[in-house]
């Protein structure tokens, strides 16, 4: 079914973009420095192990990657873990492509694009980057990595998509509510972005 | 007492139809064998399998079908085993374990209209039935009451008792969608589900898990597992694992025992007084087709060569679009309203009624898919996901096939199963009264997004149609055995020992979900298998 609407031609107003893009640059900053200040948790070789199940460990270019995903949204980190810990079973060189990504990140923000110019560079420089991008975005918002009969489910009541819109859906089949709930008007609370 | 071998009563598949059959008749001191060709399903464990599918939007994947009762499925990829001849594609899906295909139907539980049963007569088209409404009217009101049906109004379809629940009233969304289109044509009436909307027989009420495909977590949905549960507790042998495979038959053409393959693929050959076949409009067929003998080279019950002809369906049109008002689609139940009140009229005569679904399924998932698609990430992303989930309206329209011989299934001469069980073979083609459907519900559409101030509506194309998994026709019903396979009662014209069941025999596909119709036919034909033991 066609899309109903493209991005391409549907630019945000200035001032929304500068929000984004300073949320963005916010979130890449974070990571940054993060990066500079535990930079053992960078893996120097890219044939490290992965890291144990037991703990909480990803690296400063994961984050600062998934923050730049993810704008002003928190993911929980027992997703960023679990992403994570699956990206690095499926990529061999997952942190330097982390890396690699970060880096194309701060070029852009130099030169705003929309996310398909950002993945379509990314694209350009390497194809298993494109993959990762979209591995990295559909972990966090839908929950899922890989395609095709090798697509796999990494978490689902913690994903993105439903946090953003929980003041008003939960995730299906976790939705429980008073009877006949759904008869009264969604009350907004908290809404960031509507 | 029945064993795994012999029993008054011999049923072949357990769905909703053939076990609630089984129910009643071993209700009434019966010994009833169930032959189900699936494994056992158990819902803790569809649940789990739910919330861990890579595909959620795939309903088929908390259903994994089993190496000797393989199933269709088409995501990510067509397992291709359905062999589609064309011209047009009927993608049905079903399930094949205990308690069948309603583990993950809507609940939609629609009575047909008095004048479904007599198309022929009143708009010349299509066949009459051998029954009518008044004939099935008792029958439906057990099924509900077995089900455990509510809602409010008859919807036309006239009733001698209440529903046996009150109506699960509207989202509130929808209730406002109602009355946007006040003063139009077009009436949204909260729909009858087979779905507690008060506690019912040990099950709760629901309580908005939006999940109803493919599994209710809590069971305030019926399903066919509840049936082979009460079944079971009846005294009724549920033997799962056992694909039937030859229906035999004796010199007086009565049927004396069926022969199934188990999982190791032993075969077994299990005798019996009475035989009902309720294996699905498709599987129960194509078990007549493959049942050859030198007296019936064409298959059982086959006689009038109708078995796997006049295949029904209902072909679906869409449009979505976002309202100028937030909607919320995706709280409560997720087919809980539709527009019923424009499916009769003289209008039948040159094209098919139509039906509208409210689709109130959670939009979350499909909407972020797309908009990460089409490369938004960061807020932009997550402003897109909260606006549209908001304003997402899905209308589902449905419309009504009309018996056709040259749309069927056939057993494949040189395609088989890892069990060696001949695959299906579908001939199938949407007819210009579909179409003409089609052209109609456009018009429809496009009042109602005018309506309701929508903004990027997209219209479904024509002759792109959604399939509803609405199998009718297949082993159709009729008062003529020359024409016809079953007569009112399922009961076969050829073999008086043999009835088929479930929403294959139905003459008419009509534009409501079949399968409180499969399961009222179910329970009259038990009725008359009682009178045989």
């Amino acid at each position: 079914m066609p899309l109903p609407e493209n991005p391409q031609k549907a630019p945000l107003p200035d001032a929304t973009r500068r929000k984004i893009l300073t949320c963005s640059l916010t979130g890449l900053a974070a990571g940054m420095i993060a990066w500079n200040r535990y930079p053992s948790w960078f893996p120097q070789a890219s044939a490290q192990a992965g890291p144990a199940s037991t703990t909480n460990i990803t690296t400063p270019a994961f984050a600062a990657v998934t923050a730049h995903l993810l704008g002003s949204v928190t993911a929980q980190p027992a997703l960023l873990q679990r992403l994570y810990q699956t990206l690095h079973d499926m990529y061999p060189v997952l942190d330097t492509q982390l890396e690699s990504i970060a880096s194309v990140i701060s070029i852009t923000q130099q030169t705003p694009a929309t996310g398909s110019n950002l993945r379509d560079q990314l694209v350009q420089k390497d194809a298993q980057l494109g993959e990762l991008w979209t591995d990295l975005i559909n972990g966090l918002y839908l929950g899922v990595v890989g395609s095709g009969f090798k697509r796999r489910c990494i978490a689902f009541e913690n994903i993105v998509s439903y946090q953003v819109v929980s003041y008003a859906l939960l995730p299906v089949s976790y939705a429980p509510g008073a009877p006949n709930f759904w008869t009264n008007p969604v009350v907004v609370k908290d809404q960031k972005h509507v | 007492m029945s064993d795994a071998t012999s029993a008054d009563i011999v049923v072949i598949g357990s769905g909703v139809a053939g076990a609630l059959a089984a129910l009643k008749m071993a209700k009434a001191g019966a010994s009833v064998l169930i032959l189900e060709s699936g494994p056992e399903l158990k819902r803790d464990e569809i649940v789990a399998r739910f919330r861990d599918a890579a595909y959620k939007g795939n309903f088929m994947e908390p259903y994994p079908a089993a190496p000797w009762s393989p199933q269709p499925s088409f995501i990510p990829e067509d397992n291709n085993y359905l062999i589609q001849k064309g011209p047009s594609p009927y993608k049905a899906q079903y399930v094949r374990g205990t308690g069948g295909t309603t583990w993950h139907w809507a609940g939609q539980a629609f009575r047909l209209l008095p004048n479904d049963f007599k198309i022929q007569s009143l708009y010349g088209v299509g066949r009459d039935w051998p029954i009518s409404y008044e004939d099935l009217e008792r029958f439906y009101l057990e099924a509900e009451v077995q089900m455990g049906v509510s809602g409010d109004s008859d919807l036309d379809s006239p009733r001698t008792q209440p529903y046996p629940l009150p109506g699960i009233p509207l989202p509130h969304g929808i209730a406002r969608m109602n009355a946007r289109l006040e003063g139009s044509p077009y009436v949204v009436t909260i729909g009858p589900q087979a779905r507690n909307s008060i506690p019912y027989d040990g099950r709760p009420a629901c309580c908005g898990n939006n999940n109803c495909m493919p599994i209710c977590p809590i069971d305030a949905q019926y399903n066919g597992g509840i049936a082979v549960r009460k079944a079971r507790e009846a005294g009724v042998k549920v033997q799962s694992d056992a694909v039937v495979y030859k229906i035999e038959h004796d010199a007086q053409d009565r049927i004396v025992a069926v022969h199934y393959l188990d999982r190791n693929k032993q075969s077994h050959r299990v005798t019996g007084k009475t035989f009902v076949v309720a294996a699905n409009g498709l599987e129960s067929p194509k078990l007549l087709l493959i049942s050859t003998s030198d007296k019936h080279p064409d298959g059982i019950a086959n006689s009038s060569g109708m078995v796997g002809r006049n295949l029904m369906d209902h072909p679906g049109s869409s449009v979505e679009f976002f309202a100028d008002e937030p909607i919320w689609l995706g709280r409560g139940p997720m087919r809980p309203a539709s527009i019923n009140n424009i499916r009769d009229g003289a209008f039948r005569k040159e094209r098919s009624g139509l039906r509208i679904d409210i689709a109130a399924t959670s939009p979350v998932r499909a909407l972020t898919e797309r908009l990460i698609a089409a490369g938004y990430y960061g807020d932009e992303l997550n402003q897109k996901i909260q606006d549209q989930s908001a304003h997402y309206v899905l209308l589902k329209g449905m419309f009504e096939m009309l018996p056709d011989v040259n749309n069927r299934i056939v057993a494949s001469k040189t395609e088989k199963d890892a069990w060696g069980i001949p695959r299906i073979e579908v001939h199938y083609q949407f007819p210009d009264y579909v179409h003409n459907g089609y052209e109609h519900s456009i018009k429809v559409y496009q009042e109602i997004v005018e309506r309701m101030g929508g903004r990027d509506a997209v219209y479904s194309k024509r002759g792109e149609y959604d399939n509803n998994q609405h199998i009718t026709g297949t082993m159709i019903m009729g008062s003529n055995p020359k024409d016809s396979v079953v007569d009112g009662d399922c009961r076969t014209h050829d073999h008086e020992n043999l009835f088929l069941v479930g929403t294959g025999v139905m003459p008419s596909s009509a534009i409501v979900n079949s399968t409180l119709t499969g399961t009222a036919l179910a329970l009259k034909a038990a009725e008359a298998v009682l009178k045989t033991i």
